[in-house]
């Protein structure tokens, strides 16, 4: 559940979104932008970091997205930092994209396996979440070895593990409780 | 004291009275001597007693405390064991089928993913 500071924020550029007509673009930047905030935890420590001023932050905020982000974006993230509400960058993204998924109609998951899956596999994992959700299904291959073979598919909170390691895991798990002999 | 004929003096009334009142004084302190041995001997052996029971549940217990972290060290023990011997059998097995595994496996994986998918939207 988002916080209401964070909920504000995302509705307000939602809203703008909407306004401008521009829901499926700007959900692809700032889906861009919030996975490059993943997987960049120094930037993160760059943005919340107290002792880095406010124009240095900006700037940063130019020179990162800028080339690849609408305008109105970057100045939403530059009000961000004006306001002090950079720690909420996260959750307001999230928020964000939660919102133009719902105006799309889209869901997103992710199916984790040991090797990436040919596009039919992904196709038929697409067309089953479709069926069962009522959305077109954004689907993202991620690789996991540790899976040894199977899939793991997460959407929203919902996880359905068909993988070898869980098969492992169970059978290790009731094999210690004694259910076997 | 008055003397009999002949000399002899005859015994005094008041010294047998004396005498027969240190006999009864001595039979007396000789019957209160022997209650208070026989008391003293019926104290030690109730003391003796208690001791010796004392000692025997003490012992008792240590000895049900010693059984019964025998049996937790066993039991821990053949706990520890089992989950060894299953962790090892299960990573074992595991590599084993990560040496084998192939796309056909993550494709099994998919069609049963989408059955159950198919099964719950039912």
């Amino acid at each position: 559940m988002a916080s209401e500071i964070a909920d504000r924020y995302a509705q307000a550029l939602f809203e703008l979104a909407l306004e401008q007509n521009r829901v499926r673009e700007w959900k692809d930047q700032v889906q861009a932008a919030a996975e490059a905030d993943e997987q960049n935890p120094e930037l993160a420590a760059f943005f919340y970091a107290a002792k880095i001023t406010a124009d240095e932050k900006k700037e940063a905020v130019r020179r990162i997205y800028g080339p690849g982000t609408d305008k109105d974006i970057v100045h939403f993230l530059e009000l961000l930092i004006d306001k002090g509400r950079m720690p909420y960058l996260r959750e307001i993204l999230k928020e964000f994209i939660a919102k133009c998924n719902d105006e799309l109609g889209l869901a997103e998951a992710v199916v984790y396996s040991a090797r990436p899956l040919q596009e039919a596999d992904l196709e038929k994992i697409r067309q089953a979440l479709s069926k069962k959700s009522g959305r077109q299904i954004e689907l993202k291959n991620r690789i996991n070895p540790k899976l040894i073979a199977g899939i793991k598919v997460v959407m929203g909170g919902n996880v359905t593990d068909v993988s070898m390691l869980h098969s492992i895991n169970s059978m290790k798990a009731s094999l210690l409780k004694g259910e076997h002999a | 004291m008055e003397r009999e004929r002949g000399g002899r003096e005859k015994p005094n009334a008041a010294a047998l009275a004396d005498r027969q009142k240190a006999l009864q004084q001595l039979e007396t302190a000789s019957s209160k001597s022997e209650q208070i041995v026989t008391a003293a001997v019926k104290e030690a052996k109730d003391e003796k007693k208690a001791i010796l029971d004392q000692a025997n549940r003490q012992a008792g217990d240590t000895l049900a405390r010693a059984k019964e972290q025998i049996e937790a060290e066993r039991r821990d023990m053949k706990d520890s064991m089992q989950k060894e011997m299953v962790e090892v059998a299960m990573d074992a097995a595991g590599k084993l089928i990560g040496q084998k595994s192939s796309e056909d496996m993550d494709r099994e994986a998919v069609e049963r993913f989408v059955k159950e998918a198919q099964g719950h939207g039912e």
